[in-house]
């Protein structure tokens, strides 16, 4: 039985994050290059505009928080931990992470709770929309839950997740630190790589697009065809 | 001085009849596929009236356009600091709802219906989801006034006109309308193309066409807000913005647009201007007052030694000055200064003018008969039963002086012509109606022919546009033959 | 719309255009569409054109099952319906197909 069990956590933890890295790194790119047209945020605002705004913005706003934690999380352990070391401060680290959770999870509902309750967003919702709100969906409670019932993950994640996250970019998959964790949190892991693998056939491929130089480009865009006479305005 | 050409329009709307046969044409060409049935690239609308979408003038509604800050034009929508707030919802957008929603109706039931004791009837349904809707409004729901009670009284350009004034807009045998077609302005300065994050809309060097780069578009809807004529519809089955494209494929043919093929009553012009690129910046952020001017400043004088110097400098051809010497756009906008630009104060420099209507304005009544004699000749446009601040709101940037000149001038060139063909009005008259119109016999004469008799090649100047040598050099024609849609090696489908 | 003759089920809109008391009716749609049943015609499906109009009947007219008289205003003759009745008008309380 253990046996089959480690051998499930190998499958799981040491080949399946390298498969999904794989389909992620391959099908975006030919994406891009073969359906540029595809690639879209498929914006439903136009159909409903009211409860757009109460779902979409807590969901990105909690998602984008969350998402810069894990990544902290992931690329400083050692200043998490560092910071941690005082226990107001990690009281504040947690309830924050724990609140824009929450935040997401209420937009993500919210999300859901829109496209089922009208009649234009079920025309533009897909299949491959539905899986993704399920996914979500279990990311984000199984997340939540983590947080409420496994706490201290600021400082856990620092000394445990982040060493196996930098095993797998090593290539050299050290299970060690996850065998022993909480089903809760493998279930929140293993999802995510599923959302990762999935990702480039879904919607989400717009944040691969979310960077451009509106910011820095100057306001009017022109096109020449021909060879372009004095770049001024 | 940066010479650019740009392809520039004017609508004559003392000629418009109303008949849509512009719309319907750019309907069939481009807006008839999935996701776009509910946008009209081209649309009529009755003045007063609160147009398509409802309320579009209304920019504290909608936001669009630029405004002065701090001696600077910025975009009043989408600042580049919010940019980042509002890509996840943007505030100003409109929603289906202030377009309509498009239906068709069940002619299926018509014949499946089952027996029953009356003939079936086709139920609307909606043409997004195909569930039966009630229909609560349509593209001209307003129009020849219809509903003046909800949509006339609400126009935006309303404002400052007095209760009086108001009242009798309304009154009957007293009111008054007038149809106003609208199409992309391809402006100046389009504040769609400023504000895509994504840098996906763009205006075409050689012509100055405003497209939407159907690939590179993420549905940020930026743009959507940005256009303060609401011009830039958002394609909720592909999820990309579209627009008009003034029918660039046929353009580069030789073709007019097909808007302005098929217009019945042939108010459309259309030909080159050349403008200075080098001050559009500093015209855009003139006072309110001097845009009218500032625009007309812009545009040169194809004629002008200067101009051409600084035109074959940039590489225009010269089968492009040529054309725009030719162009009727040019002495409709400059020249003559008859055409003026819709709500220039919201400062994108829109390059489609509109002659002001006469027929409105003619005709005013007083003690119940046509008051035609007067010492002061202008009189009738003065004291004009469509109030001169109305047309000002819409087309002068609240001044009445610019409208009235282009008014009186028209006067001043029918009369003319009456005196000459008819002759119950005298010629003596009608030249002093001409001088005091800031008209010559001469200029009249040319007025009146590109309004009366103008032919095809004289509305329509289209320049050799020279794009197939240009796309030759970029790629194989054969490239892309029988590929879908705008020209994709893909179809331009939804999501993967 | 109905009085003494008939009914009629149509869209209408107000405008200044119109004087108080008037109601014009110049387009005529097709009862295949977008006509529903009217309660004061026992939810039967109202929208003939002569319906609140009265026409005179010649013996030929009576072919073909009066169809010419209900698909449009006055289908057989020469121009299309202007004749001025006395009408009332009151808002549809239920939406009938």
């Amino acid at each position: 039985m253990a046996f089959l069990f480690s051998y499930l956590d190998m499958v799981l933890f040491a080949a399946l994050p390298y498969l999904v890295l794989f389909t992620f790194l391959l099908v975006s790119i030919q994406r891009y290059r073969l359906q540029t047209f595809s690639f879209s945020s498929l914006s439903s605002q136009l159909l409903e505009n009211r409860r757009h705004f109460w779902a979409l913005v807590p969901f990105h706003y909690g998602i984008l928080v969350v998402f810069a934690g894990h990544l902290m999380a992931f690329l400083i352990p050692r200043s998490i931990l560092f910071w941690n070391s005082h226990p107001l401060r990690l009281y504040v680290l947690e309830v924050t992470g724990l609140a824009f959770g929450i935040l997401t999870l209420v937009g993500l509902l919210g999300m859901v709770a829109r496209r089922l309750g009208n009649s234009k967003l079920r025309v533009v919702t897909s299949r491959a929309d539905a899986v993704l709100y399920v996914l979500l969906l279990l990311q984000v409670v199984s997340g939540v839950a983590v947080a409420v019932f496994q706490p201290w993950g600021s400082s856990w994640f620092a000394t445990s997740l982040a060493p196996y996250l930098w095993s797998l970019f090593r290539f050299q998959p050290d299970l060690t630190y996850i065998t022993g964790l909480p089903i809760l949190i493998k279930l929140h892991i293993l999802n995510a790589f599923i959302v990762v693998g999935l990702f480039p056939f879904t919607r989400l491929v717009h944040i691969l697009v979310v960077p451009n130089p509106y910011l820095w480009r100057k306001p009017q865009v022109v096109r020449w065809y021909g060879p372009a006479p004095r770049d001024i305005a | 001085m940066n010479v650019r050409s740009q392809i520039s329009m004017v609508f004559h709307l003392d000629k418009c009849i109303g008949c849509h046969t512009c719309s319907i044409a750019c309907k069939n060409i481009w807006t008839d596929r999935r996701g776009t049935e509910y946008m009209w690239w081209n649309n009529v609308e009755t003045k007063p009236g609160t147009g398509y979408p409802a309320k579009w003038e209304d920019q504290e509604k909608f936001k669009g356009g630029w405004e002065k800050q701090n001696g600077k034009i910025r975009l009043k929508s989408t600042g580049k600091g919010r940019i980042v707030t509002n890509i996840f919802h943007n505030p100003h957008m409109p929603s289906m709802d202030d377009y309509y929603e498009p239906w068709t109706y069940d002619y299926q039931h018509l014949f499946n219906a089952p027996e029953g004791p009356d003939q079936p009837t086709a139920k609307p349904i909606s043409m997004v989801t195909g569930d039966y809707i009630d229909i609560e409004s349509g593209p001209n729901w307003d129009d020849d006034l219809g509903g003046s009670p909800v949509y006339g009284k609400n126009d935006p350009n309303l404002e400052g006109l007095t209760e009086e004034q108001k009242l009798q807009l309304f009154s009957i045998e007293q009111l008054v309308f007038f149809y106003f077609p609208r199409i992309c302005n391809h402006c100046m300065n389009p504040a769609c193309v400023a504000s895509c994050p994504s840098g996906a809309l763009y205006k075409r060097g050689e012509d100055g066409i405003v497209l939407v780069d159907q690939k590179r578009c993420r549905a940020w809807r930026s743009c959507i807000a940005a256009c303060p004529y609401k011009k830039v519809f958002f394609n909720w089955f592909t999820g990309k913005s579209e627009k008009c494209i003034l029918c660039y494929p046929r353009l580069e043919t030789g073709q007019a647009p097909a808007c302005f093929h098929s217009c019945v009553g042939r108010i459309r012009y259309l030909g080159v201007v050349l403008y200075d690129a080098d001050r559009l910046e500093a015209v855009a952020n003139l006072p309110k007052e001097q845009l009218i001017d500032g625009q007309r400043d812009l545009i040169l004088d194809p004629t002008d030694e200067h101009v051409l110097e600084g035109a074959r400098k940039n590489g225009i051809p010269d089968s492009v000055v040529k054309a725009a010497q030719e162009s009727p756009v040019y002495q409709f906008v400059k020249v003559w200064k008859l055409a003026l630009p819709p709500h220039i104060e919201f400062r994108t420099l829109p390059m489609l003018f509109y002659v002001p209507p006469m027929a409105p304005v003619m005709a005013n009544r007083k003690n119940g008969a046509l008051n035609s004699v007067s010492d002061n000749l202008f009189h009738d446009i003065d004291d004009a039963r469509v109030p001169m601040r109305f047309l000002a709101n819409l087309f002068g940037a609240g001044q009445e002086g610019k409208v009235a000149y282009a008014l009186r001038k028209q006067k001043a060139v029918r009369w003319y012509r009456r005196a000459v063909t008819v002759g119950d009005v005298d010629l003596e008259t009608a030249e002093r109606m001409l001088r005091e119109a800031d008209c010559t016999i001469k200029e009249a004469m040319a007025i009146y022919e590109l309004t009366s008799l103008c032919t095809f090649e004289q509305r329509f100047v289209i320049p050799p546009m020279y794009r197939e040598k240009a796309l030759e050099a970029l790629r194989d024609p054969h490239e892309v033959k029988q590929s879908a849609g705008f020209g994709f090696l893909s179809g331009p489908r939804r999501g993967m | 719309m109905h009085n003494d003759h008939g009914v009629v089920v149509t869209r209408a809109v107000v405008s200044a255009r119109i004087p108080p008391g008037v109601c014009i009716q110049y387009h005529s749609p097709e009862r295949t569409f977008s006509v529903p049943k009217s309660p004061l015609r026992n939810d039967r499906r109202a929208g003939g054109h002569n319906s609140l109009t009265r026409t005179r009947l010649k013996p030929n007219f009576l072919a073909g099952g009066y169809g010419q008289f209900t698909f449009h205003f006055n289908y057989w003759g020469p121009i299309g319906c202007n004749r001025d009745t006395h009408i009332l008008v009151r808002k549809l309380p239920v939406l009938k197909w």
